[in-house]
């Protein structure tokens, strides 16, 4: 039986989206439609309890962009859970159908601490454009939510109508946000997490410079060591990972983050997607991370 | 380009169906086509000006879908194949396959392909399919089959294209990392698809020597810090030359120095350090 609808779309969607990438270099109008596929998925989840914020929250580069950052994922989508889901329970609440629209969770994988689907099928019968049919990822992690959740509007940032109805959903705080992106960039060194790191820190200052605020200082610490423990627990080499983590290292990774910041840039290579604007100035990543991140965490 | 049929343009893409072409070939189609026109260039030329075929170049034109009106309508991979196949030796590799095997969450707006051919036009990058700008890399090794990961693609009953299996896609990124991304995109495939279960080691150590001793030794490397250094000792060792000059690790960055450590085992020079190594490959979300 088909669900409740969760589109509204208007009848020259694909004018509208083929409008929207002309604007957008490097958006194709199949990560647009794979993306609508996506947030209908989220929608879903939210209106049939899967995502609570009490249990589970939004968290990732949706949950970013619920924050207003322009920076999109294309294909994998991201949640985090208190506990462990049971997914043949979470296989049921992802699959939707509607008039124009059916989602079907497929195979889901076990990793550390963190299920995902993968593929998750979608046929977007809104569309004729090229992705119409076709798949996305969603994880489950399972490592923890410590902060109550935060409810926003599910900012899709498309000039075009979209959902039946708005819709706020329950993200992850973006306290928590700030320090797993800040253990991930130190264990793994990836150029999103830098730069979303910096998004952040940027809106730690407009949100009345809470950097200088001593209790968010601790918050924040307190909850990477809170992260840095869980990482520790999945496993040795995640463990070795972590303590080699001593201050001055954690202080050098982000005041020197080298050359892997802007890591395909000399190749040609755009490494992140931007839904809105362009990639933000590399310069101007550095000094939010200098000058707002560095004082919050070790002053 | 807004689209729009004549009565003949209709019929001239029905018999096309009906031969299951996806793509006309000026050289292949013009006796048929010659029941419609007695110069076909000039009628399948009339008809992209219509937006009733889209042009693909070198007299290759392809059929979009009915009531559409732009190459983003169609996949453009049998474009890509109705463009480059007839010159040779070709797949669909490098990013656009990792892309494809969603061993990345990125996504580029151009299409990334080994070529055997010689081809001006292609190696210069000014080249374009269905909208997408190509980079290439060209070899003269025999290195095309499927024995050695390269893939067909069936979209269709008539559509097709090749592309590298998950495995040689991240083989081939030590090979010719300039087309598969940044750096942190390809070795967190080679940890995506470890973990996932869709990188064959035993396949990779068959895929890298056949692509020479130097890509040999960065995946004996690569699959040593994934913990199947087994599998690598097993079936690289004895047939990567002890004696041979030190390779990078990364074919695109840094120039070798004094400083940089050489791997005691692999002897690959790390222009690129263990620990990102590391860092990339056990990001598992």
């Amino acid at each position: 039986m088909a669900s409740e609808p969760i589109l509204a779309v208007e009848e020259n969607i694909d004018e509208q989206i083929i409008e929207f990438c002309e604007t957008r270099h490097g958006l194709s109008e199949e990560q647009v439609v794979r993306d609508i596929a996506r947030i209908v998925c989220i929608v879903n989840l939210v209106a049939n309890g899967t995502l609570d914020g009490e249990n589970t929250v939004l968290c990732g580069g949706m949950a970013m962009r619920c924050l207003d950052s322009p920076r999109m994922s294309v294909f994998d989508g991201d949640t985090s859970s208190r506990s462990e889901p049971d997914p043949e329970v979470l296989r049921d609440a992802i699959s939707h159908d509607e008039e124009e629209i059916t989602i079907q969770a497929g195979a889901w994988r076990r990793g550390n601490e963190l299920i995902t689907f993968r593929p998750v099928e979608y046929d977007a019968r809104f569309s004729q454009l090229a992705g119409a049919r076709d798949e996305f990822s969603l994880s489950v992690s399972h490592r923890g939510v410590e902060r109550p959740a935060l409810w926003r509007a599910l900012n899709h940032r498309y000039p075009f109508p979209l959902l039946a109805q708005d819709v706020e959903v329950p993200i992850m705080d973006p306290d928590e946000i700030l320090a797993e992106k800040i253990v991930a960039w130190w264990l793994f060194g990836h150029a999103k997490h830098y730069n979303d790191i910096a998004f952040l820190a940027a809106r730690m200052v407009r949100d009345g410079r809470r950097d200088n605020d001593p209790n968010v200082k601790k918050l924040v610490s307190d909850l990477i060591e809170i992260k840095l423990q869980r990482n520790r627990e999945i496993g040795a080499t995640q463990a070795r990972r972590v303590d080699a983590l001593s201050p001055p290292e954690r202080h050098r990774r982000l005041a020197q983050p080298a050359d892997h910041v802007d890591p395909g840039e000399q190749k040609g290579f755009n490494s992140l997607a931007y839904l809105h604007g362009t990639r933000p100035d590399r310069a101007e990543v550095d000094r939010l991370v200098q000058r707002v991140l560095l004082p919050l965490l070790f002053d | 380009m807004p689209q729009s049929f004549t009565a003949r343009d209709t019929e001239v893409i029905m018999r096309a169906r009906r031969k299951r072409r996806a793509v006309l070939v000026l050289r292949e189609d013009s006796d048929w086509l010659r029941e419609f026109h007695p110069r076909p260039k000039d009628l399948l030329l009339r008809m992209a000006g219509r937006g009733a075929l889209i042009k693909l170049g070198a007299g290759r034109y392809a059929i979009p879908t009915l009531g559409s009106d732009a190459a983003a309508y169609n996949a453009w991979q049998p474009m890509l194949h109705g463009r480059l196949a007839p010159l040779g030796d070709y797949y669909l590799g490098f990013f656009s396959a990792l892309e494809e095997h969603r061993l990345t969450d990125l996504s580029e707006p151009f299409t990334t392909v080994l070529v055997r051919f010689a081809s001006r036009q292609l190696m210069s990058g000014k080249l374009e399919v269905a909208g997408r700008p190509l980079r290439a890399a060209r070899t003269r090794r025999l290195v095309f089959k499927s024995d050695l990961g390269v893939e067909v693609v069936r979209l269709s009953r008539t559509e097709r294209y090749l592309r590298s299996n998950p495995t040689r896609t991240l083989v081939d990124c030590l090979w010719h990392p300039q087309l598969s991304g940044a750096t942190e995109t390809w070795v967190s495939a080679w940890g995506r698809g470890m973990r996932e279960e869709r990188l064959d080691p035993l396949a990779a150590c068959r895929y890298a020597l056949a692509l020479g001793p130097t890509v040999a030794r960065r995946t004996g490397l690569m699959l040593d810090l994934l913990g199947a250094g087994e599998v690598a000792r097993a079936e690289l060792l004895g047939r990567v030359r002890r004696s041979d000059r030190a390779p990078l690790m990364l074919a695109d960055g840094p120039v070798a120095n004094a400083q940089m450590e050489l791997d005691p085992f692999w002897r690959v020079r790390m222009n690129v350090s263990r620990d990102r190594l590391e860092g990339w490959l056990s990001y598992g979300k």
